[in-house]
């Protein structure tokens, strides 16, 4: 993991902190031998030795009796020259030098009075000694020159404040200060202070920290309240390169040594943890430190680019190492996958580790890993696709189907007959047979043996057709009779003019009817009350000449002696009928159930609910009530999903298990019939603005309660005998408004 | 029925600047939303007819990385959540102004944020529409917090430690009707269930206002990356799909229907690490979304084993069954 030569033991490095008991600390810096580190604040100043394992505190600075504001630290540096020298702005406005040499307990050496306000920067010249430089809240960036204790020249900035000062890499006499105005400046000390020779403005707001890249020339990184960190390329003048956009404001800012692309970062507000971005990744950080309870205030590598030190307001002091950092893009979910139920349809956006070349490639990509994981970190790029798989995903729902199949308002066995063909017009061929099956047992269906011979009247409103038979479902049809079969047998109904035809079986008489056109009344009472007709335990091919196809369990003997005698009389019709020796009623429920739930777990709720809601008014299937809530539940959400209000309002209405969904989101309010205003639940049915109580009745002038009929033209009304006696006599409103009611 | 079946695939230019974590359809398939790396979250209209998407709004708030988002069912207007790195939840509202010249303006505004969480939130998922506005957010802090729209105000109730190390999923059960039957009569339960880098699925059940951990199903030995409750509860057995880093996707069967006695059933080992699991309507198929960047669609058959009907690797057949 670690290559040689990067310093520290980065093997057995481990993460490691310190409490400094006596405040938060707003900096720190490490001695040249990365042995000790200094960490001050406003009343904290120490120097901790680094072990393996922990930190030893050493010295304390803040010694000495006059403890005065030359204490109080905003930042530290510690000479790469001098091992013995260390430099702090204190939050005066003074410049204090400390020599660890002196031999008495107060180390001050010497303190440069010379900015009005707070010193936010201090930094040594990389070379010359003697040379030291501060910023501060004053404006200006002042340059001292150590031998002869006095500030040598005085950079004015410009602006309300100086943040941080940077010498450049390499170069010994330029280096930059960036300023609460948003701008960064470049100075050239030989030139002196009057103006920089470089300025240009790098943030919305103030910069707050500043640094130059290690090793490559000219790169600059700045850190302001804008939630940015921005790296520029410097020459004559500075272009962007990268904007990272962080949580919260930056505070300092620092670039990992031995890494071309990765910059540390602490948050001035907000985000306690330190962060190491890819400059090229500019939304996720490439690794998070999360041990500080309070943002970090300094942050500073350890001379490796796993290791490195960093200080926060929650008075700590922290070594991290980067085998413990979290990785917050590792954690990240790098596909996104989305069905779209109404359309059957997959978006799938996954993660690509090519470079820029954005080609969409061809489907299906297949990326192996070959860069390392460091390296793949910035070249994630999302593809987005959609894929139609709308069968797999929508089987057994067809929105088709659900507009066009009839649930209501026909008898069953037409119902089926209709959505059959629906279902067959749709291709959806096992569906339409489920129908067609359904029907078929429809007809078989056998109710309650009704035990003597009976007559029944049936209504037959054309003359002309005279053989019209209630659709009884008496047979036990297992096969379609063909349409030949249906043809030969209508014609001889017709010229025969015998409704003793009735019992032959539903499909022929009903495909007759729907030929004649006009609706029956019998279909309506085949619902009601048990039909005579409907008296024959047994089903019968009383058809003479024609006895059904393909039906196992009747005889042509049945055929015969089932009728005795028939007889029609002037559109009525008297039936008579004699039993027979009865057949086993043929229990079809089961095998319907069966088919029913077969497809809802195949997912097609649509035809399990649709066929029950058919049967429902005359057949109940044993099906739990609680698997019929969940397949009408799943339905009409189906049918909400797609819009079909209507439709599912239908199903929610006549399945008979979801009553009490059609009340769900139905909210009324009352108001005052006469003014408008909202009756309010405390005052009942009295209205606080015409002080009188709403609702009263036209006629005697007394409040209703209970049932009321008003009209809807003028909106008054009353007790509803009221009402029915003056409009026998009137035409009027009763209170006189002048509207004609009752028209 | 094992021959899989190519998927028709479309390219959709969202715009994000970096990676998309997550896309959602909302309940009537007419709008899409994704959100990114990049902190914004993007809506699209997505035309039913022939699904191409036309690009709406981007919604921008977050500070961090957006995890995830969640469409509110439409009865509650048009309600999106989302969740991020920047430790937010903001739930995001559509709002239609209609200009003097009648055109129609949409505008997308935060109409509530939640900073209760100390850590990046991973997760958002909406309670089934009949328990009210209700929100589950899991988060890296290891705990979950279910907030609620009572009296126009939103609550939040925490449930601390979670999953340790953190929450990264979150997904309700469906509601189950009252059931009218007085012989039987089930109380709604409200549930949902939790993955988590500590490797469980764990099942939190409301009893007197408190979230209480109900069942923790162990079976994954990796960080388990997404759960998917199966809708329509009611319609087979509860059934809960859970993927992880171990590169599996567990079924668990609630074969009681108690809530308590999970049944694990192994879908699939897969190549790569499982990132998403997700039920068509009625919980019958499941869509997997892998490492490998494929999309598989996975039926149970009648023998019960559970088969991969359709992959978007033309050249997928993988329905042998592999032991745990």
């Amino acid at each position: 993991m670690m290559s040689r030569g990067e310093g520290g033991s980065y093997a057995t490095a481990r993460s490691m902190s310190f409490n400094l008991q006596d405040g938060p600390a707003n900096a720190l810096a490490l001695s040249k031998d990365n042995s000790h580190v200094v960490v001050a604040g406003r009343n904290v100043f120490k120097i901790l030795a680094i072990e393996e394992d922990c930190f030893v505190e050493k010295v304390n600075l803040r010694v000495g009796k006059n403890l005065n504001l030359n204490y109080s630290c905003n930042d530290v540096v510690w000479s790469i020259l001098d091992e013995n020298l260390i430099a702090t702005g204190a939050t005066n406005g003074a410049v204090v030098l400390w020599n660890l040499s002196k031999i008495t307990r107060a180390k001050q050496e010497h303190v440069f009075a010379d900015h009005q306000r707070t010193v936010h920067k201090v930094v040594f010249h990389p070379t010359d000694p003697f040379m030291l430089l501060s910023g501060s809240q004053d404006g200006t960036v002042k340059c001292f020159d150590l031998r002869v204790r006095e500030a040598k020249l005085t950079f004015k900035s410009n602006s309300e404040s100086v943040r941080d000062v940077q010498f450049l890499p390499k170069n010994n006499f330029s280096f930059t200060s960036v300023s609460e105005n948003g701008s960064v400046q470049l100075w050239d000390v030989r030139k002196g202070g009057e103006r920089p020779f470089l300025t240009f403005t790098a943030h919305s707001g103030p910069v707050f920290s500043c640094d130059w890249h290690p090793d490559l020339p000219n790169t600059l990184a700045t850190g302001g309240r804008d939630r940015a960190i921005k790296v520029w390329t410097v020459t004559n003048v500075a272009t962007l390169d990268h904007s990272i956009a962080t949580v919260a404001s930056v505070g300092r800012i620092k670039w990992r040594p031995s890494r071309k692309n990765h910059i540390g970062s602490t948050s001035l507000v907000v985000d306690a943890s330190v962060c190491v971005w890819d400059v090229r990744r500019p939304f996720v950080p490439f690794a998070a430190f999360e041990k500080h309870k309070d943002v970090a205030t300094g942050i500073i590598w350890k001379n490796s680019p796993h290791i490195f030190l960093s200080t926060s307001k929650d008075c700590t002091v922290w070594q991290h190492v980067f085998k413990d950092a979290t990785r917050p893009a590792s954690k990240a979910m790098p596909q996104a996958l989305a069905v779209n139920v109404r359309r059957g349809e997959i978006a799938q956006a996954v993660t690509t580790y090519q470079s820029d070349s954005a080609a969409p490639p061809r489907f299906p990509i297949f990326n192996r890993k070959t860069a390392s994981l460091d390296e793949q970190f910035h070249m994630a790029r999302s593809l987005f696709f959609t894929f139609e798989a709308g069968r797999l995903l929508r089987d057994g729902f067809r929105v088709e189907c659900a507009e066009r199949y009839t649930l209501i308002g026909k008898s069953p066995q037409e119902l089926c007959d209709i959505n059959a063909k629906i279902a067959l017009s749709l291709n959806m061929k096992s569906v339409a047979l489920v129908w067609e099956i359904t029907k078929l047992f429809l007809n078989t269906r056998i109710t309650e043996p009704v035990p003597h011979i009976e007559t029944t009247k049936v209504t037959v409103p054309t003359p002309n057709h005279v053989s019209q038979a209630p659709p009884k479902p008496k047979e036990d049809n297992e096969d379609h009779i063909s349409d030949d079969d249906q043809n030969h047998s209508s014609s001889e109904l017709e010229s025969q003019d015998v409704l003793g035809e009735i019992a032959s079986g539903l499909h022929m008489t009903q495909n007759l009817f729907m030929s004649a056109g006009p609706t029956y009344e019998f279909q309506i009472n085949q619902e009601g009350p048990v039909l005579p007709a409907e008296a024959f335990q047994h089903r019968h091919e009383i058809r003479e000449g024609s006895p059904p196809l393909h039906l196992e369990d009747c005889s042509p003997r049945d055929v015969d002696e089932a009728i005795e005698t028939v007889a029609v009389e002037n559109r009525t019709s008297y039936l008579k009928f004699k039993f027979v020796d009865p057949v086993p009623a043929f229990e079809f429920s089961e095998s319907i159930t069966k088919a029913l739930q077969f497809h809802a777990k195949e997912g097609d709720v649509q035809t399990a609910v649709c066929v029950w809601l058919v049967l429902a008014p005359v057949v109940k299937l044993p099906i739990e009530r609680r698997v019929l809530e969940a397949w009408c539940y799943a339905y009409i959400e189906l049918l909400q999903r797609n819009r079909l209000y209507a439709q599912a309002a239908v199903v929610i209405k006549h399945c008979g298990v979801l009553g009490h969904l059609s009340q769900e989101s139905t909210s009324y309010l009352i108001c005052c019939g006469k003014c408008g205003k909202p009756l309010t639940q405390k005052a009942g049915n009295f209205c606080d603005k015409c002080r009188k109580a709403v609702a009263r009745c036209g006629v005697c002038h007394m409040t209703v309660t209970g049932l009321m009929s008003w009209c809807q033209g003028c909106g008054h009304g009353g007790h509803i005998e009221h009402l029915r006696k003056w409009f026998s006599g009137h035409k009027e409103c009763p209170v006189g408004c002048g509207h004609v009611c009752h028209s | 029925m094992s021959s899989s079946t190519a998927f028709t695939v479309a390219t959709v230019d969202t715009g994000h600047e970096d990676m998309i974590h997550d896309a959602q359809m909302d309940f009537l398939g007419t709008k899409l939303a994704t959100c990114s790396c990049d902190k914004t979250v993007r809506v699209f209209d997505v035309n039913i007819n022939h699904g191409s998407q036309t690009f709406v709004a981007e919604l921008k708030g977050h500070e961090g990385p957006v995890w995830q988002v969640a469409w509110a069912h439409p009865r509650y207007d048009t309600l999106l959540a989302s969740c991020s790195y920047d430790r937010k939840v903001i739930i995001w509202k559509e709002t239609t102004e209609i200009k003097p010249d009648g055109k129609k303006v949409v505008k997308w505004d935060a109409s509530f944020v939640y900073e209760g969480h100390d850590s990046s939130v991973n997760s958002v998922c909406w309670a089934p529409p009949e328990w009210g506005l209700m929100l589950a957010c899991g988060s890296s802090d290891s705990s979950i917090t279910v907030l609620s729209y009572v009296n126009d105000r939103w609550v939040a109730s925490k449930i601390p430690n979670a999953h340790t190390l953190g929450c990264n999923a979150v997904s309700w059960a469906p509601a189950q009707a009252p059931s009218f039957d007085k012989t039987n009569e089930v109380q709604p339960v409200k549930r949902f269930a939790s993955g988590g880098c500590d490797n469980l699925v764990k099942i939190w059940r409301e009893e007197n206002d408190q979230w209480l951990e109900e069942v923790k199903l162990e079976g994954h030995s990796d960080w388990v990356r997404d759960v998917a409750w199966s809708p329509a509860a009611g319609l087979t057995r509860m059934k809960i799909a859970s993927s992880s880093q171990d590169r599996r996707v567990i079924i668990w069967t609630n074969k009681e229907s108690d809530g308590i006695s999970w049944t694990p059933e192994p879908l699939h080992v897969f190549d790569d690490v499982v990132w998403h699991v997700s039920w068509n309507f009625v919980g019958d198929v499941l869509a997997v979304s892998g490492g490998d960047n494929q999309v598989s669609l996975w039926k149970k058959r009648e023998t019960d084993s559970w088969e991969c009907i359709s992959d978007s690797s033309k050249s997928c057949i993988q329905n042998e069954q592999r032991t745990l």
